[in-house]
């Protein structure tokens, strides 16, 4: 294994010298004489970078000003800097330490005490890593184990319209692959910015959530619905929003108006003709537009109670008429240009 | 002092203790006596006391302070036990603001001194 890198800054080269003897035959040695140089060191080499011995009084860029810039920036949270102080004088190791330094050490230098002290502070590091790394995978396991449960309601709630599950996965990996396709488009990048993807796709799920409000005699009539029965059907937007805004303690907040815009908003049209409120073009959440393209495709696609399975091209055609009526124009097009991605997962 | 019997590098260190630590010097280095010898010549060659007394000329004392400072830690670490303490002492002195008087021929004389005792030890 290659040896730990410690960056030592001192203007004087005598003082490096000791504690380049000091260190390197368990370390790799490298060097700064200022401030200034021992930012663009740490810049430079990174994550590559075990440890930093920093003297606080230097020309240029002293120590305590090249530690605040490093705690800005956020260094000192991944690599400990270790301040050199001379004993004797009234220097405050106490200031260095509320700058963010991890230790300090005093000249004359001790090579036992330098030695033990950088040991201990390399030590501290690996154990905090370790633990930020246990932490993270807890953190996604929770995740995980948070967009399976949302995902096995929302199959429950289709598990009614004789669907098995089958809906909510399409949807949900069609999502994932159009919002790709939307992230390279120069008319949606600033709202691509404000959003995240992967919270998206699997907001997805929840977006017909609010159906398990409406009546079997309704949501499974073979045919068409008479006006009063669509009203009621129409209904299952809100419902679905009013579910979500239920939810208790599921994070983060943008996943959470993510299943919220897509459940309320996913039947609105860009021409404003859509329900519940009529948003129209993009005053409609991009989530929820995006949803209703792909909800569409995939309705289409497969056979329901009320209507036999179209084809793939009959879809797309679809959708190309409704561009900038039913749909929005950009997304619309994106979809049906890269037909084949959703072909693929139709059929899958 | 009571090193000197145990072997005869000691002794030949012992009368440079009050100015020179050679011993410890040495075992700061991890016991590479080439080094610290090598660090020693280095040394020989700079201006960090002169700095000091340039400094103390034009009564800037924050350079004063400053320049002491650094000779301090230096000499700490090559055990240059007499410099480095008149280097704290005039460090201290300075950062009061007060003018370091006797100091100045006192840490000429060290200087002097100390680099006398380099000059032999190195030749």
């Amino acid at each position: 294994m290659a040896k730990q890198k410690i960056l030592v800054v001192d203007d004087i080269d005598i003082n490096r010298e000791i504690l380049k003897e000091i260190l390197q035959e368990d370390y790799d040695i490298i060097e700064a004489k200022n401030g200034i140089e021992a930012i663009e060191k740490v810049m430079h080499y990174k994550n590559d970078l075990s440890l930093v011995l920093l003297d606080i009084m230097m020309p240029e860029m002293d120590g305590y000003e090249a530690l605040e810039t490093l705690a800005k920036s956020g260094y000192t949270n991944k690599i400990p800097v270790i301040i050199i102080t001379a004993a004797g004088g009234n220097e405050n190791e106490v200031r260095g330490l509320e700058l963010g330094a991890a230790d300090y050490i005093t000249k004359p230098f001790f090579p036992e005490s330098v030695l033990r002290r950088v040991e201990s502070q390399l030590e501290l590091t690996k154990h905090r890593k370790y633990l930020e790394k246990v932490v993270h995978v807890n953190v996604e396991k929770i995740i995980e184990m948070r967009d399976n449960l949302v995902d096995f309601l929302a199959t429950i709630v289709e598990y009614r319209d004789g669907e098995s599950g089958g809906h909510i996965k399409r949807t949900r990996l069609m999502m994932e692959e159009l919002f790709k396709l939307l992230s390279k488009s120069k008319k949606l990048e600033k709202e691509m910015l404000k959003i995240n993807r992967e919270d998206i796709s699997k907001a997805a799920a929840l977006h017909d959530i609010g159906k398990i409000s409406i009546p079997d005699n309704i949501l499974l009539k073979p045919g068409k619905l008479t006006p009063e029965e669509f009203e009621i059907m129409k209904t299952h937007s809100v419902k679905g929003a009013k579910l979500i805004d239920g939810m208790e303690g599921i994070n983060p907040q943008s996943y959470v108006k993510a299943c919220r815009d897509i459940a309320l908003y996913h039947h609105e049209r860009w021409d404003g003709k859509g329900y519940p409120e009529g948003l129209s073009g993009d005053n409609i959440p991009l989530a929820a537009r995006a949803m209703a393209v792909v909800d569409v495709y995939d309705a289409i696609t497969n056979k329901r109670v009320y209507k036999p399975a179209f084809s793939h091209e009959e879809a797309l055609d679809l959708i190309s008429k409704g561009a900038g009526t039913q749909f929005d124009p950009e997304i619309a097009e994106i979809f049906v240009q890269n037909g084949d991605i959703f072909k693929n997962i139709e059929n899958s | 002092m009571e090193n000197l019997q145990t072997s005869e590098q000691h002794q030949d260190y012992g009368d440079f203790v009050p100015f020179i630590n050679v011993e410890e010097g040495i075992k700061r280095l991890v016991n590479n006596r080439a080094l610290y010898f090598k660090l020693l010549n280095n040394f020989q060659g700079r201006d960090f006391a002169q700095k000091i007394i340039d400094a103390a000329n034009d009564k800037n004392y924050e350079a004063v302070a400053q320049a002491a400072h650094t000779l301090k830690g230096v000499a700490a670490n090559l055990s240059l036990t007499a410099l480095s303490e008149i280097s704290l002492q005039i460090e201290l002195l300075a950062k009061q603001s007060r003018d370091i008087g006797h100091l100045k021929e006192e840490c000429t004389e060290t200087v002097e001194k100390t680099l006398s005792l380099i000059a032999r030890l190195t030749s």
